[in-house]
């Protein structure tokens, strides 16, 4: 296991002085947080916190005023720390005047790829994001949910060990979040670390395992998510076909335990989400078996 | 992993045509039809000359020459300046240039990736132009050329004279030295492009750098008359700050005139190769100073 | 702080670019002026010289199509009668075009044929302004030339029309100035050869027509004559004819007849012809005596 952090960033400071006024603001105050390979970490806080200062200078896109940032081991000041590094940025246009597939080649090829790994590669990331019907389509012409996953297509195409995602979500259908949080959990268990900020609480709980909490440009809470959101002294147990006489005998064990408080039982919920989901499943299999040939618009 | 040269021909090259194919999708091209149709006209226009002078064919290529010259001069200078103050600010208002500069691509190779693509677009413009000039060039001159030759046989003009008119409305036709005129054409937009690309690494907005990248045009335009008064004039008695002005202009601004050779080609004056090749050496520097200086402004620019 | 370190940075390194490149551009522009590519630098006290500098802005580069627009426009205002206009056009398009011969001929034409030939017949002004214009235009159109000799010494083109206008017998001559125009003409470099004959035959036919250069026009016919046979024309042969019998040339010193002339039938003829520019000054002595006696030998014959 490799001991060099996918992320290291050091004391990060970056301020801001505005052209007239003599003011500085600082973006990012101190920052300080490490990436392991292989972990999935959200960065969370309100907008103007300062998350996607930091990414940017994670990439090179500005220069710290104090502190540094290393990706694997390589300055973030240096072109070669991109090399291992992809980037979704946050409602990303596309050169409107390629198509899918051209504007994946193009990506390709600026990372240095040549010829038949070009096309290999291409056609692995649209079979990934789903996006092969869409190949030969304009770019002006992709919905939402299809430009960020042509993003993580562009992000994605010159297999980078580490993953900059910028609000991933935002402004996706719920169809389209699920199959770009699927993904991210796919990446990970690839062994791709996977570094994203987002304000959709919900999702990061589920796809991270660690979180940072930023606020004014400072972190101000750091750790992995289990220790963060884990209430110490509780325990959840979920059961399925237990008969009402399994849960009494249960209820019992727990009520004879010393110190132990009995909470809650009952039906629990699913989710609103899930609901939706399954509903989409259903109709999209009940129009694929009608005539449906070009039924790849997904969002 | 590979390792990634400080500049890279390679990527350089994908950029480039990558740009050209982004320039040429915006329908560039559709001005080539104006161009054809004003050729056309130019080479339908007949002198009214109620005075036959021995000159007149001549006259004739000349006036061709000018307007389609003059138009290419025109459209490439446009090019030049417009499409290159265009491209650095779409690409960071759409948000591209995060993409591209998030993979492992010097800023180099981006600027000059994108200044090739606006040189491939305007010598591919020219080239076809060229080649339209060409034709319809190489048509009307043999059309002269046949009916002098007529004209020679009625007056019973001695050989001699005849091969002197021949040699001479030949000398108006399609020659390697209008080629050189052509040329300098491209160096021209080649420097003014550069100048654009260095304006537009200050400057977010489109239309700051076209303005200044004009102004800058114009002025070019006096350094010649800036540097031959520094340099031979003898006045004295000239206030301190003309003298200095003159000076810094001489010194900074660019000097377009050299490139009217253009004129001269137009006129079927012979280009020596040698001024030719120092022309093409100058406009290298300049490019050269320019995009150096535009990478030195870029490579710090936060985003 | 960081933009005006850079702005600074670039200024220097253009001044130093500068410094290093202001030779080798001094001296490719010397060249290309001795090559006759470029225009050369603005003469010091050119009144023109706001307006080509005026033009070289406004235009960058574009010169030779404006001037051709422009040239087009004449042409509008000459099939107008507008001679302000013409003038006006012309003085324009030769700022915009200095060395372009054509347009310094045409605009002269216009002025010292069209417009005071228009003058000459215009009934709707008095005789008096009608030669005063006339002359007016004439002399307009021999100082526009003047100004193309001035901004183009070496085009022997524009000599030739100034010696052609001051020896035009249908304008106002003035001989002396004409001759002058051809020894100029002959000097011009870019003369070629083939023309050479051909200005200096003008210049002797023209310099016959000068009261006090009988002899210099005589040895310079007499060159020509001996030079070679293509010179041997009808106007020139006629000429040295009348020389030789103005200046009282001693038999043995002269051109005997048939060698000046091919036969006699074609001396009457040629005698003939040149008997009708009587009227304007050339050299007729003898002349009329000759073509007596030869019709009444060749009309008995």
């Amino acid at each position: 296991m490799e001991n060099t952090p996918a992320v290291q960033i050091n004391h990060l400071v970056k301020e801001f002085r505005s052209p007239f006024r003599k003011t500085k603001v600082r973006a990012v105050d101190d920052v300080s947080l490490t990436i392991m390979p292989g972990e999935v970490y959200g960065l969370i806080g309100p907008n103007g916190s300062g998350k996607s200062t930091t990414m940017k200078a994670l990439l090179g896109l500005l220069a710290p005023t104090a502190g540094s940032c290393h990706v694997f081991g390589k300055n973030s000041l240096k072109t070669d720390s991109r090399q291992e590094t992809g980037f979704l940025p946050e409602n990303p246009y596309f050169y409107k005047h390629l198509n899918g597939e051209e504007t994946l080649r193009f990506y390709a090829k600026l990372c240095g790829m040549r010829g038949k790994e070009v096309n290999q590669r291409v056609d692995e990331m649209l079979e990934l994001v789903s996006l092969q019907g869409a190949r030969k389509r304009r770019i002006g012409a992709y919905s939402k949910g299809m430009l960020q996953r042509i993003g993580l297509a562009q992000a994605l195409i010159h297999e980078p060990r580490l993953l900059i995602l910028d609000e991933p979500t935002a402004g996706v259908d719920p169809v389209g979040s699920r199959e770009i949080r699927d993904l991210i959990v796919q990446l990970k268990e690839r062994g791709v670390t996977v570094f994203l900020c987002s304000h959709l609480l919900e999702q990061v709980q589920e796809v991270c395992d660690h979180v940072g909490i930023i606020f004014n440009g400072k972190i101000v809470k750091a750790g992995s998510l289990d220790d963060l959101i884990a209430i110490e002294d509780q325990t959840e147990i979920l059961v399925k076909n237990a008969s009402d006489r399994t849960l009494a005998r249960i209820k019992a064990v727990i009520a004879d335990a010393e110190n132990t408080e009995f909470i809650h039982m009952g039906k629990p919920r699913t989710t609103l989400e899930r609901l939706f989901l399954d509903e989409a499943k259903k109709s999209d299999a009940a129009s694929t078996t009608m005539t449906d040939q070009k039924g790849d618009h997904h969002a | 992993m590979r390792r990634n040269a400080f500049f890279s021909p390679a990527r350089i090259l994908v950029i480039a045509t990558h740009t050209f194919t982004h320039l040429v999708r915006m329908k560039v091209f559709y001005f080539l039809g104006v161009f054809a149709i004003l050729m056309l006209a130019a080479s339908s226009f007949e002198m009214p000359w109620s005075r036959t002078t021995e000159d007149t064919a001549e006259q004739e290529l000349i006036i061709l020459k000018s307007t389609a010259m003059g138009a290419m001069s025109m459209f490439s200078i446009l090019f030049a300046i417009a499409a290159t103050a265009l491209l650095i600010p779409r690409d960071l208002e759409d948000r591209t240039l995060y993409t591209i500069l998030s993979k492992p691509v010097p800023r180099l190779d981006y600027l000059l990736g994108k200044l090739f693509g606006v040189l491939i677009l305007v010598g591919v413009s020219l080239l076809l132009m060229n080649a339209l000039l060409g034709v319809i060039l190489h048509f009307r001159t043999e059309e002269l050329l046949a009916t002098e030759m007529l004209r020679a046989q009625a007056h019973g003009w001695p050989q001699e004279h005849l091969d002197a008119r021949l040699a001479s409305i030949s000398q108006q036709g399609l020659t390697w030295d209008l080629q050189a005129g052509i040329g300098a054409i491209f160096f021209k937009a080649m420097v003014m492009a550069s100048l654009s690309l260095l304006i537009s690494t200050f400057s977010s907005s489109t239309l700051f750098t076209i303005v200044i990248a004009v102004v800058i045009y114009f002025i070019g335009h006096f350094t010649a008359d800036a540097r031959e008064y520094w340099l031979h004039s003898q006045k004295g008695g000239v206030s301190k700050e003309l003298r200095m002005l003159t000076q810094s202009i001489a010194l900074i601004f660019p000097d377009f005139q050299l490139y009217n050779i253009i004129d001269a080609t137009i006129e079927g004056k012979k280009v020596a190769g040698g001024i030719f090749s120092r022309l093409a050496t100058l406009t290298l520097f300049y490019s050269g100073i320019y995009s150096v200086l535009a990478w030195f402004t870029f490579r710090k620019k936060e985003f | 702080m960081r933009t005006l370190f850079q702005i600074l940075v670039i200024l220097i390194v253009l001044l130093g670019f500068g410094a290093a490149k202001l030779g080798f551009e001094d001296r490719l522009n010397q060249d290309m002026v001795n090559q006759k590519l470029l225009q050369p630098p603005l003469k010091e006290g050119t009144s023109l010289q706001l307006g080509q500098t005026g033009a070289a802005v406004a235009l960058g580069g574009l010169r030779s199509l404006v001037a051709s627009i422009w040239n087009f426009r004449a042409y509008l205002h000459f099939e107008d009668l507008n001679w302000i206009k013409v003038e006006e056009s012309y003085e324009i398009i030769t700022t915009l075009q200095p060395q372009t011969t054509h347009y310094w001929n045409t605009g002269s034409w216009h002025l010292h044929t069209n417009a005071s030939g228009y003058y000459r017949d215009n009934e709707d002004i008095t005789p008096f302004r009608r030669a005063s214009m006339r002359s007016l235009y004439i002399n307009k159109g021999a100082a526009f030339l003047e100004e193309g000799v001035r901004q183009n010494p070496d085009n022997w083109k524009l000599h030739y029309e100034l010696a052609r206008m001051w020896s035009d017998h249908h304008k106002i001559p003035d001989l002396e100035r004409a001759v002058q125009h051809f020894t100029n003409t002959l000097k011009c470099e870019t003369l070629p050869e083939y023309k050479r004959s051909q200005m200096r035959r003008f210049m002797f036919y023209n310099m016959t027509r000068v009261e006090g250069r009988e002899q210099e026009a005589y040895d310079l016919g007499r060159g020509l004559f001996d030079e070679s046979p293509d010179n041997h024309l009808p106007k020139l042969a006629c000429g040295l004819f009348a020389l030789q019998n103005s200046l009282n040339i001693p038999e043995t010193a002269r051109i005997p007849d048939l060698k000046l002339f091919p036969s006699e039938a074609l001396q009457l003829t040629w005698l003939k012809v040149y008997l009708n520019h009587e009227n304007q000054d050339y050299p007729m002595d003898g002349v009329r005596a000759k073509i007596n006696e030869l019709e009444a030998r060749l009309l008995f014959q």
